[in-house]
């Protein structure tokens, strides 16, 4: 099966030189394949968003490096990393990070305009349709509940038709239930796409959905546990 | 003290929210403190340069009487200049206290004061050789008396040589009034006792041998000399010399003489001439009826012990004489002291001198024109009453007639009666017809009782400040050390108070704003948990208090030692009108504690829920009918959309920095608007050098040969001029707009006559050219090629007519309010053409007009007037010239001096000898002191008859402007001309120009700087703001270069905007200044002459350019942390 992430030797210290430097992350190795679904789990504090800020090219690395289809990911200039954000990889944030000034739909539209391609009306429709936010389309964010918000971070980071999808804590501002069905949502909007998700959580209910479960104690990998189905 | 803690650990906690705030308000404090600073530095070194130059004093009374001192003293610091006397060179001298030396700002060049009687200290440049310190010179003052006649003389000198004679036992002492015929040469003698020696006036000593007596020396000339005694003479304890009797001498009429007999009495000490009126023994008994006149001379020998730096010409002292040489007090008494005794021993019955001085006073405490206000109640009384006399006229043989006005004793009221002159006769005809003989001129106080049944003098009036600043009185305010306020300074303060203030309420509330809205959870979560409104309230109040408080004493002590450091290296000059500074400082407290407090209110209103509230802004979005593709920059302008409000701020401060830029440029170009009118514009010179006559061509080659080192340094143009000249316009008065605006202004009476039945002229000046002038290429430059036909200019056959053009109004001319400073320096005719819209620039040519009235070709006849005295009778003769017009010019694009100084109308041009077919008599030569009599002469008996020759001189740049000074003064005294010095006065006008508009720029400067700070301030506080937003942004795939890109294309959109909006701005204030002004379009054209476009434009670019720096810069700083960086913050 084709790796489409991987992380050889991943280092992550905050404030380095200082009294306050912190290993974030301490030599993590990890492959990621296409197509499956991966949780990150561990406790506050473990360095399991900081992974997937680095998956995601939100952050760099103090040392090691992370490969995507054989390439370097942080040999590339800003510019390329830009285009790697753009194309290859859909974040879902939090705390939603929706642009207030503007609809949902053109939330959703952010990533393929920036990249200067028009939308595949189809595609999205279906997305739109998965995640039940049809009727939110000329509504702003602060017209919207947290659910929705989500749901259309969650669109927006679908929409370029990524090829790994990252969420970090999607349903942790949501209520059990909303976040059942955003969470099922999510799941198999990027089954049905074939996507790669990786996604952060530290509840265990969530976790034991993946196909694999990545667990991270104080910055290193304590445990891969691979399920099938 | 709780609250207190709590709020200072507050600030201590938001380190760069306290830091930020506190800032923009140090700034805010510091500029305030600054610019108040140098404001009134600058004005006070304005102010002290002027004292510097034209005196400390803030009233002048001229030619006080001797208890006038006493009068004033109490309401003011005096200080005394008493005039000693007049020497026959027509220098005055006089002596100064110490009250006077300071309040008259006189700078001791060399040397000292004087101390003793027998020191003297000389004004650099008055006299005619300056002696070394240590040197001697003799003085010899002339002291000049009008008497009545009667039997008085006769009787006086008669008794003097007689008495004289009988001591010293002369013979022959009956034959000394034996005089049959009047008309001899005059030859004096005098006798030098210590060389035995006589020597006479027409040249010439004869050393006799020790051996000849004096009346051996006298019967050797006996030819000559009619009668000559020789008396000893003790009369004064200055000197004595023996006395010498010269015969009878008279002058026939002419222009120098005053008719009559000359019996000189004299020695070293005393001489007194009599004058009368006398041509031989007909008259003999009226020449001594008819004595008019007394003079005692005085010789002195002083040692110059120091001179003193040139003053009077800087002196607001219009008309009046300035010592040229001081001496001690206790030498002025002396002089007084002599006077005396001769007045005493010759004078029995004579009027006495009447020592006279100039009061010099000041209040510290008051401005010139409150003293003056409370100095004019007891000047007006101190006047004396007097009469008048008007329209006299030529009557039957020698006979004149007029009228004499003065008071009804009955009513009090103005009253005029007849009066009749013959010779000494006066005649005044009372209501009844009836003559009354008068024994002399009706002016003289002591003749006063013989009428005052039917007249009596009229009592001077109440002055008022407005009279005072006619002229022509007394007492006089120092125009030129204290300028009439006219509001521009405080204005000024006013303005840049008022802009620092608003700025800094502006920023602050800005500022503030964000940084609650940022603080609004922390806040409503403490509210949340208890806090009352009030509770929070004071405590954000505290905050800012702290920080204002904090801010200004940093502000101001910074300011003040930044005030003190500029001062100290430009003007040497520091002043802190604290009333000024302390209310700009409490209005700036205030309005910062007022526009934080709305921030603080709203804040207040936020749920405690700590849900954010929806921006209305946001509200306000449509969805778009018809998604476009969105690029970065649709992202950047929808955002902007979002939050108008914190747009709309951006842009006013964009606005208000390119504004503050422009303003700067304008403001700083006016400073020198000024300088541009009065110096360059109408390209004054440094010098004018004027003779009162029309220079013979040879005497002028002559002059110019002896001005060979005023030439060296300078160029020297030759100009006659015929100044009393008529322009027949009987032809023009309707087709003229100029001559028809003319004729309706107050000044009228003096511009337009009658010459003949049914002939009117107008006043025009007759410019002569010699034939290699360089002014004639500057007027063949504006005359089309060809039109003009040289040699007949030339010869004075034809002439280049200049008429200004005109802006009209209806049918007519426009007219406009003049300001003060161009009327105050005018002639009455003069102010015709500052008052009506008339201009030879070509500025004001695109909205004016050309009065086509005369034409080229047209032929135009001129009348001069000249006149004579022969004896009694005044003689009017007139000279008529027809010219063919060459030209007419309208606009001249180089200046012409003289004829930019005021808009005359009807300039004619010529060659010089057009002046001297005008007035014959203007083809002359005289030497310095003929030239000094003669002006005398002609400014009362013969005006405008012998023209003026000006030569005009401007200074190389490279010319030592001392050297030339004293070049051009010396020139000036050896030929007897006028010397007008503008030198000084542009350089004062320059100065003045060059430190206003340093001020201006110093205060632009702050401005901007001050602007630029805000701006930057509150472009990264946006950032911050929007920082969770680029971390979006770049976790969604946008790049450091779109960012940027995208940014920079922004902030140059709003900077062209704003900047054109601060150039509509700037036209706007322009066009409404131009309206409040009067006279719209002169006042824009004059406020936008040679504005400097290029520099404008400049400024709007750097605007440009710094603006997008402003904005793009914090954009770099975000571009450099990673997405997570960005949004986690």
């Amino acid at each position: 099966m084709e790796n489409i992430l991987q992380t050889i030797d991943l280092w992550k210290t905050y404030n380095p030189g200082t009294p306050q430097a912190m290993d974030a992350l301490r030599g993590v190795n990890l492959c990621f394949v296409k197509g499956r679904y991966y949780a990150i789990i561990g406790k506050s504090g473990c360095g399991k968003s900081t992974l997937l800020h680095l998956l995601g090219a939100l952050d760099t690395p103090t040392g090691g490096k992370i490969l995507c289809a054989g390439e370097d990911v942080f040999a590339r200039s800003r510019r390329e990393l830009a285009r790697f954000r753009r194309r290859q990889i859909g974040f879902v944030f939090q705390a939603y990070n929706l642009l207030q000034e503007h609809t949902a739909w053109e939330n959703i539209l952010m990533p393929l305009h920036l990249d200067g391609r028009d939308a595949d009306e189809g595609y999205l429709q279906r997305v739109v349709q998965l995640l039940e936010i049809d009727g939110l389309k000329n509504k702003y964010p602060s017209q919207m509940s947290g659910g929705e918000q989500q749901r259309v971070a969650i669109a927006r980071a679908l929409a370029a038709k990524p090829a790994i999808v990252l969420a970090d804590e999607p349903t942790g501002n949501l209520d059990p239930n909303t976040s059942r069905q955003t969470l099922r949502l999510l799941k198999e909007t990027v089954a049905d796409l074939g996507q790669t998700l990786i996604l952060v959580t530290h509840d265990m209910d969530v976790a034991e959905q993946a196909q694999e479960q990545i667990r991270i104690h104080q910055g290193e990998i304590t445990e891969i546990i691979h399920r099938e189905g | 003290m709780r609250i207190v803690r709590l709020v200072l650990e507050g600030l201590r906690g938001r380190k760069r929210d306290t830091a930020v705030l506190g800032g923009v308000l140090l700034l805010s404090f510091l500029f305030l403190t600054l610019s108040s600073i140098l404001l009134a530095s600058f004005s006070e070194s304005a102010q002290q340069q002027r004292q510097a130059l034209h005196g400390n004093w803030q009233m002048m009374y001229y030619a006080a009487g001797e208890n006038a001192r006493e009068q004033f003293s109490p309401m003011a610091e005096c200080g005394e200049i008493r005039l000693v006397g007049s020497t026959k060179e027509q220098k005055w001298v006089g002596s100064m206290d110490e009250a006077a030396f300071s309040l008259g700002s006189f700078r001791l060049e060399e040397g000292r004061l004087p101390q003793t009687e027998d020191e003297i200290v000389l004004v650099r440049g008055r006299t005619k050789q300056e002696p070394m310190l240590g040197e001697t010179v003799e003085m010899v003052y002339l002291y000049d008396y009008m008497r009545g006649g009667g039997n008085q003389w006769r009787t006086d000198l008669r008794e003097l040589v007689l008495a004289s004679l009988r001591e010293s036992d002369a013979e022959d002492t009956e034959r000394a009034f034996e005089w049959k015929d009047a008309f001899y040469a005059d030859v004096q003698a005098f006798y030098d006792e210590e060389n035995n020696a006589l020597s006479f006036n027409d040249g010439g000593t004869m050393v006799f041998p020790p051996e000849y007596d004096l009346d051996r020396m006298l019967a050797e000339r006996e030819d000559d000399l009619l009668y000559v005694w020789a008396m000893s003479f003790m009369g004064s304890d200055y000197y004595t010399m023996p006395l010498a009797i010269s015969r009878v001498t008279a002058y026939p009429g002419g222009l120098y003489s005053y008719g009559g007999f000359l019996i000189n009495v004299k020695n070293m000490s005393t001489q007194i001439t009599l004058n009368g009126w006398g041509y031989s023994e007909k008259y003999r008994g009226k020449c001594i009826e008819q004595s008019q006149t007394g003079q005692t001379v005085l010789y002195k020998t002083y040692t110059v012990v120091g001179y003193i730096a040139p003053y009077a010409d800087h002196w607001d002292a219009r008309g009046y004489s300035m010592p040229d040489a001081f001496v001690s007090p206790a030498a002025a008494d002396a002089q007084l002291a002599a006077l005396r005794r001769a007045e005493q021993d010759y004078y029995e019955g004579a009027p006495r001198f009447a020592p006279t001085s100039i009061l010099l006073m000041r209040d510290e405490a008051q401005l010139a024109e409150e003293l003056g206000a409370r100095v004019l109640p007891v000047f007006s009384r101190l006047q004396e009453p007097y009469f008048r006399m008007e329209g006299f006229h030529a009557g039957y043989e020698e006979v004149q007639e007029g009228f004499l006005i003065g008071r009804d004793p009955a009513s009090g009221k103005e009253k005029t009666l007849q009066l009749f002159c013959s010779g000494a006769d006066y005649y005044l005809q009372d209501e009844l017809g009836d003559w009354r003989r008068l024994s002399g001129d009706p002016r003289v106080p002591s003749r006063w009782e013989e009428f005052d049944d039917i007249l009596q003098p009229m009592q001077p009036s109440m002055l008022t400040l407005s009279d005072l600043e006619g002229g022509g009185y007394a007492l006089r305010i120092n125009q030129y050390s204290y300028p009439p306020a006219n509001g521009a300074e405080s204005s000024v303060q006013l303005l840049c108070s008022g802009i620092l203030i608003g700025v800094a309420a502006v920023s602050s509330f800005q500022v503030f704003w964000v940084q609650l809205r940022r603080r609004r959870m922390r806040l409503t979560t403490l509210m949340s948990i208890g806090a009352s409104d009030g509770q929070v309230l004071r405590m954000l109040c505290l905050e800012v208090f702290l920080l204002l408080t904090a801010s200004c004493v940093l502000g101001f002590g910074l300011g003040y030692a930044l005030a003190w450091w500029i001062t100290d290296r430009v003007i040497s000059v520091f002043t802190v009108r604290w009333y000024y500074l302390i209310r700009g400082v409490a209005c700036c407290f205030a309005a910062v504690m007022i526009s934080a407090f709305i921030p603080m209110l709203l804040v207040l209103r936020a749920p405690l829920t700590g849900r954010e509230q929806i921006g209305r802004s946001i509200l306000r979005l449509r969805p778009p009918k018809k998604l476009r593709r969105q690029s970065y920059m649709r992202l950047l302008l929808r955002q902007m959309r979002a939050n108008r409000g914190r747009t709309a701020l951006q842009f006013l401060l964009a606005c208000l920095l390119a504004l503050s830029g422009l303003l700067t440029v304008f403001l700083c170009h006016n400073a020198f608007k000024t300088y541009r009118r009065t110096v360059t514009d109408a390209g004054m010179p440094d010098y004018e050098l004027v003779a009162p006559y029309g220079m013979s061509k040879r005497y002028h080659n002559t002059l110019l040969e002896t001005a060979a080192p005023l030439r060296e340094g300078a160029s020297l143009v030759s100009v006659w001029e015929a100044p009393n000249v008529w322009l027949n316009v009987d032809a023009y008065l309707e087709t003229s707009p100029i001559l028809r605006a003319l004729q309706q202004t107050p000044q009228a009476a003096g511009m337009f006559r009658a010459l003949g039945e049914e002939e009117t002229g107008f006043s025009v000046r007759v410019i002569g050219l010699e034939e290699d002038s360089p002014l004639w290429e500057r007027l063949f430059a504006a005359v089309p090629e060809g039109a003009a036909d040289r040699a007949s200019l030339l010869s004075g056959e034809s002439c280049i007519l200049l008429v200004p053009h005109y802006v009209p109004e209806g049918s007519g001319v426009r007219a406009r309010q003049a300001d003060e400073e161009s009327l105050r320096l005018l002639r009455e005719d003069e102010k015709a053409g500052y008052l009506l819209d008339l201009s030879y620039e070509r500025i004001f040519a695109a909205a004016g007009q050309e009065d086509r009235a005369i034409r080229a070709g047209d032929s135009v006849k001129l009348t001069a007037f000249s006149q004579n005295i022969s004896g009694e009778m005044l003689w009017e003769k007139c000279v008529e010239r027809k010219l063919a017009v060459e030209a007419v010019i309208s606009v001249l694009d180089e200046p012409l001096w003289p004829l930019f100084r005021d808009r005359a109308s009807h300039v004619v041009i010529s060659g010089d000898a057009l002046v001297q077919t005008l007035y014959p008599s203007a083809n002359t030569r005289m030497t310095g002191d003929q030239a000094r009599g003669h002006r005398l002469m002609a400014k009362i008996f013969y005006p405008d008859c012998y023209g003026l020759t000006r030569f005009v001189v401007m200074n190389d740049q490279q010319a030592d402007p001392i050297a030339q000074d004293t070049a051009a003064s010396d020139l000036a005294e050896e030929y007897g001309l006028d010397f007008l010095n503008y030198r000084m006065q542009k350089e004062r006008e320059k100065t003045t120009a060059q430190r206003r508009g340093m001020l201006f720029l110093l205060l632009g400067i702050e401005m901007s700087l001050v602007i630029s700070t805000l701006l930057f301030s509150a472009a990264g506080m946006a950032i911050e703001q929007d920082r969770y937003r680029y971390g979006t942004l770049q976790a969604l795939g946008v790049s450091a270069g779109q960012f940027f890109g995208g940014e920079l294309w922004r902030s140059l959109g709003i900077s062209a905007a704003a900047c054109l909006a601060a150039n509509l701005i700037f036209a706007f204030l322009q066009l409404l200044v131009a309206a409040w002004g009067g006279g719209f379009w002169q006042t824009l054209m004059e406020n936008l002459h040679q504005y400097p476009w290029l520099v404008h434009a400049s400024i709007c670019a750097a605007f440009i350019v710094i603006f997008s720096l402003i904005q793009t810069l914090p954009v770099l700083q975000i571009n450099r942390q990673q997405p997570i960086q960005n949004i986690r913050s």
